[in-house]
């Protein structure tokens, strides 16, 4: 009998050549990709989200579990798709417009996607314009800015107001963070949620997509 | 020194401080606008008027000459300018480097091989750095001081070159080539930081100027950092950041480590087992709690021998004064008038302790 729990364990520890193969041999014997995403890969990003979170781990060890996972979702893409599975939830992320920093918002892609959303990454310097354009043709749940900088953060509001232009701000959720960005701010800008770190931030999004 | 008319005193009491003593007060240093008339310039959109801001000699002199014609220099601060091509600019001295300038200073990945990184002393940002320097102080000729650098932090040159995320996956994967990309970084921080003091070291009293912190020091005297070290583990920081700290605290008389974050607070034991470091600038990070919140690891510092530099905002000088000793402490402020700034001196004065 095929241990799922294998599949996590290796993700934990960053071994993308043997999550790799696990997941093919899981597929082999026949386990329905669903069960191999969920108490495999997912259950493995979530102990990993959970360890960064408590400092228990650090960014590095997170991207190449982050890694490993994508190594997996690969494989099981196809398989997933004629199963019919659907993503929990749609997000568009970036890093807001005058800001060319990604890791932060890699962070937090990596744990959306490990937490079963589908996530859309728009990259570094995404105008306001962008955000709401992919969040309009992806039909998004949630638009995600990251900020590292006090010079660029005011453009989070610049999104929220393209949104209310567009006409969809009741219909997308609107999260903000880094470094800078603090719950006032993001309550001043009219922003939805802001959360501290790149795990938490992952558990909200599924909350609003639920 | 032109703009200032008390800078022996200051410079004793930058001598003090160096010393972790006290001359009167507290190391103080308040600027201002002097009538409260700011002089700004923003930075521009276009991409040459972009350049023309970090690059131009007679530009950047002259927007400086207007800075100190309309700034009050209370307490220690003191009329500067900075050589400044970005944080961890030194990453464009490396053969290959992409950047661009806009209002910061951007680096874009072109290391695909970590053994592959190679100094190039012809680089267009080396070789401003040094023309940057000489043309400073054949303009200054003592009326003001000349910073170091900016080029510091050898795993955030390495970060800019090779990406983040890269680097530090390869932490992990691939340690020792991580190691080695990093020991060839050192000798051309070394070589930058001896270059440019050798080039303002007497236009400076003798002695390296960090602008943006407004410290001096009576010998060579600049920043380290590893902004990157916010992401990464005390056992990894000890591995690979800690050797570049210490072969940087022993050519540096006066080395002086910026912590920026509370992501940095687990590396401070590190940071303190250094003999040789001199003093910590406490960086109070948009988003994160004040200095005041941290007054137990800021007395940690202290307890270890350790200067502090703190830039503070007025309403905190009286909480870490009366928190922190006044030996080895040295706030700096930014005051909207000359006015609010004089008063903060005196509250600096009223707070001084042993």
């Amino acid at each position: 009998m095929f241990d799922l729990n294998e599949i996590s364990l290796q993700l934990q520890k960053g071994k993308a050549k043997a999550v790799k193969e696990l997941v093919q041999k899981a597929l082999d014997e026949g386990i329905e990709p669903t069960r191999i995403l969920e108490e495999g890969l997912l259950n493995g990003m979530a102990v990993v989200g959970e360890q960064f979170k408590n400092n228990e781990i650090f960014v590095p060890e997170v991207l190449i579990a982050a890694r490993a996972m994508n190594m997996g979702t690969a494989l099981l893409k196809p398989h997933l798709a004629a199963e019919g599975a659907t993503a929990k939830g749609m997000v568009v992320i970036g890093t807001v417009k005058g800001d060319l920093h990604d890791i932060g918002k890699n962070l937090v892609k990596m744990m959306m996607e490990g937490r079963g959303l589908s996530v859309v990454d728009l990259g570094v310097d995404v105008s306001p314009e962008s955000f709401v354009q992919a969040a309009i043709d992806n039909k998004a749940n949630i638009i995600c800015c990251s900020s590292l900088l006090t010079t660029t953060m005011h453009e989070m509001k610049n999104v929220v107001e393209e949104a209310k232009r567009r006409g969809i701000r009741d219909q997308v959720k609107i999260m903000v963070g880094g470094a800078p960005v603090t719950q006032s701010f993001c309550e001043a800008i009219g922003a939805d949620c802001y959360t501290k770190d790149a795990a938490s931030a992952a558990e909200a999004a599924l909350h609003f997509c639920a | 020194m032109e703009f200032k008319n008390d800078w022996e005193r200051a410079k004793e009491r930058f001598c003090a401080f160096w010393q972790g003593e006290l001359v009167d007060r507290c190391c103080f240093a308040v600027t201002a606008w002097k009538d409260g008339k700011a002089v700004e310039y923003p930075f521009p959109k276009e991409a040459e008027a972009c350049r023309r801001h970090w690059m131009d000699e007679e530009y950047i002199i002259q927007r400086n000459e207007n800075i100190m014609r309309a700034s009050y220099y209370g307490g220690e601060s003191f009329p500067a300018i900075f050589v400044n091509l970005g944080a961890a600019g030194h990453a464009g001295f490396f053969k290959g480097a992409k950047y661009r300038f806009t209002d910061s200073y951007w680096s874009t990945p072109s290391l695909e091989d970590l053994d592959a990184l190679e100094f190039d002393e012809q680089s267009e940002l080396y070789q401003k750095t040094l023309s940057l320097a000489e043309a400073f102080v054949q303009d200054a000729k003592g009326r003001y001081f000349v910073s170091m650098p900016d080029s510091t932090g050898n795993a955030d040159a390495l970060a800019h070159l090779y990406g983040s995320g890269n680097l530090l996956m390869d932490m992990i994967e691939e340690p020792q080539a991580v190691e080695r990309a990093l020991r060839k970084i050192e000798p051309v921080y070394e070589q930058t930081m001896l270059a440019v003091f050798e080039r303002v070291r007497a236009n400076n009293e003798g002695g390296g100027v960090v602008q943006w912190l407004s410290t001096w020091a009576p010998g060579l005297h600049a920043q380290m950092q590893c902004d990157l070290s916010c992401m990464i583990s005390p056992q990894m920081f000890e591995r690979f950041i800690l050797p570049e700290l210490e072969a940087q605290c022993a050519l540096l008389e006066y080395p002086l480590y910026h912590l920026d974050g509370m992501e940095q607070i687990r590396h401070l034991d590190a940071l303190l087992s250094i003999p040789r470091l001199k003093a910590i600038q406490w960086t109070q990070v948009a988003g994160q709690r004040p200095a005041t919140a941290y007054l137990p690891e800021l007395r940690r510092i202290q307890a270890a021998g350790k200067n502090l530099v703190i830039l503070v905002e007025p309403e905190q000088i009286r909480p870490l004064m009366e928190g922190l000793s006044s030996k080895g402490l040295f706030l700096v402020a930014r005051a909207d008038d000359q006015e609010q700034a004089e008063r903060m001196l005196r509250d600096v004065e009223r707070y001084t302790h042993e």
